[in-house]
């Protein structure tokens, strides 16, 4: 799947209802997800190969292809008589991403930056009649790192390297992951070295643009003298009317979300 | 039939009905102003009071009250309180040889309330027991040991040892210790064991794994690798990384001699 094509992800926002015998099977880059209704119980079987340049997406309901049921994982979920309708769509993580770009970049002094990041995305699964989260199903094998200046002072986040796109084109498309949308105003006098960037995603609201494409709110970081966090505002990537709201932040942001760039950049 | 009905009457008659009634009512009126108490200290000190309200602090203020209510219940009733007041003077002394332990813990539970070195649910190790913090109160601390076993350690047994808390910091280090022979190639060693912590699913990439070596011996060479892994899996990891580097220099033709494992709390 390429950028262009991403109109066709537009079917996450719409439901499943499951039928009993009627199997459903979803490729979504590296992540291969079977739903397997039956009648008084459904399962969810899937795989991930890892390939994080997989830009795979296709999905098939009926599915009558068979299950390589040895290679699965499963999980089961029981109900009464009705099969529920369920909601198949993409969320954000359960904790901040560490990105390193490929090659370390500097932002001159006075100057601004936008810096278009992406991030993996689980898959989650939505009961819509009593709109409960059932579960979440990671598309990759997630790297856990510590990001912080000691081992005492920081936060254990999810590890993803990137090539960190000045130009949103030159971003290579994956449509498990989520584009963000950083600006970075240098105020410092001397130049802004970045060599690591934390995406708080946990507080990140989760849209589809128009194209289609998996977008979270930007953030806009101003970086005053001495390199300190002089602001920091989280805000929709976009004109409203031309997104939807696929999940809302799975955290409240608190007050005082950041405190310095050391907590956000290296 | 007459005279012994005669004899129940002048028993009942002989029975302080008002000074029992009087004595009840007072019970009752007594536990209304014990709840009235505990909800208003409950209300006035918050979050803290649950806190201190779960550390049994109610129990003695029932005990207190109640104690109180029981000695103007046996005034009422006429009993001469010289002879009562007599008696616990002689009870007090019995008790407070008998309560100095209960006591020093009683005391040593305040301190740890205001130190806080750990909460419900922490892993800790104190007195050579590591386990997982089920309860604490003001005489003792439950802990699940990892064998499943139930302890009851004395709080004042706390206070006199060092206690380590293995889940206050949300990443732990594991040292390993290796001794290889001093015709292995050390960067070949040192390639394979960052090769495994990077292929490792539990090992954190940051703090960087650091490879040195301690000591050149007479045939040996003493080499350290130092890695980190989240508090929440770290017993896993401490498990499975040394199986996996054991099998990584066997298959690359090479011999560990020995190792330990030490592991830092940080």
């Amino acid at each position: 799947m390429n950028r262009e094509e991403a109109q066709a992800l537009k079917v996450f926002q719409t439901q499943l209802k499951l039928e009993s015998g009627v199997d459903f099977h979803l490729r979504y880059g590296p992540l291969d997800l079977y739903i397997v209704p039956e009648a008084t119980e459904f399962r969810v079987y899937w795989m991930t190969s890892n390939d994080w340049m997989d830009s795979s997406f296709h999905y098939q309901y009926p599915f009558d292809g068979a299950l390589p049921l040895n290679l699965l994982s499963e999980k089961r979920f029981a109900f009464g008589e009705k099969c529920p309708t369920l909601k198949v769509a993409p969320i954000l993580g359960e904790r901040p991403f560490v990105v390193k770009p490929n090659t370390t970049f500097k932002i001159l002094s006075d100057e601004r930056a936008k810096i278009f990041l992406s991030t993996p995305m689980n898959m989650a699964l939505t009961d819509v009649d009593n709109q409960q989260k059932i579960d979440e199903i990671p598309v990759l094998h997630r790297v856990k790192t510590w990001f912080g200046e000691t081992p005492t002072h920081g936060q254990l986040c999810f590890f993803t390297k990137i090539h960190a796109a000045l130009v949103e084109a030159n971003l290579p498309f994956r449509p498990h992951r989520a584009l963000t949308h950083l600006h970075i105003e240098n105020r410092c006098k001397e130049p802004l070295t970045i060599e690591k960037l934390k995406i708080p995603v946990n507080y990140l609201t989760l849209y589809q643009d128009s194209r289609g494409l998996f977008v979270t709110s930007s953030l806009h970081l101003t970086i005053g003298s001495g390199g300190r966090l002089k602001r920091l505002q989280i805000e929709p990537p976009g004109p409203l009317s031309d997104l939807v709201v696929v999940e809302k932040p799975r955290e409240a942001i608190p007050s005082t979300l950041f405190q310095s760039t050391a907590e956000l950049m290296r | 039939m007459d005279i012994i009905t005669q004899a129940v009457f002048e028993i009942i008659n002989q029975i302080p009905w008002k000074s029992l009634s009087a004595g009840l009512f007072l019970f009752v009126l007594g536990q209304i102003v014990l709840r009235l108490i505990d909800w208003s200290v409950g209300f006035i000190i918050g979050d803290w009071g649950r806190q201190v309200r779960a550390l049994s602090y109610r129990r003695a203020l029932g005990y207190f009250v109640n104690f109180l209510l029981f000695l103007l219940f046996l005034k009422i009733l006429g009993v001469d309180m010289k002879v009562i007041l007599g008696a616990a003077g002689f009870l007090t002394i019995a008790i407070g040889f008998a309560a100095r332990t209960p006591i020093s813990n009683l005391i040593s539970g305040l301190f740890l309330i205001f130190e806080r070195p750990f909460v419900v649910g922490n892993v800790i190790e104190v007195n050579g027991v590591m386990g997982e913090v089920v309860s604490r109160n003001l005489l003792s601390l439950t802990i699940r040991t990892l064998d499943n076993k139930m302890m009851r350690v004395p709080n004042e047994v706390v206070m006199a040892t060092s206690v380590s808390n293995l889940s206050y910091f949300p990443i732990r280090r594991l040292d390993l210790d290796y001794l290889i022979s001093n015709r292995e190639s050390i960067s070949r060693v040192e390639n394979i064991f960052k090769d495994v912590a990077s292929r490792n699913g539990l090992a954190l990439d940051e703090p960087i794994p650091y490879f040195y070596v301690r000591e050149f011996r007479e045939n040996a060479i003493l080499i350290t690798f130092r890695v980190w892994s989240s508090s929440v899996d770290f017993l896993t990891f401490q498990s499975e990384f040394p199986k996996e580097i054991h099998r990584a220099m066997r298959q690359a033709g090479h011999e560990l001699i020995r190792h330990s494992i030490e592991t830092q709390a940080q």
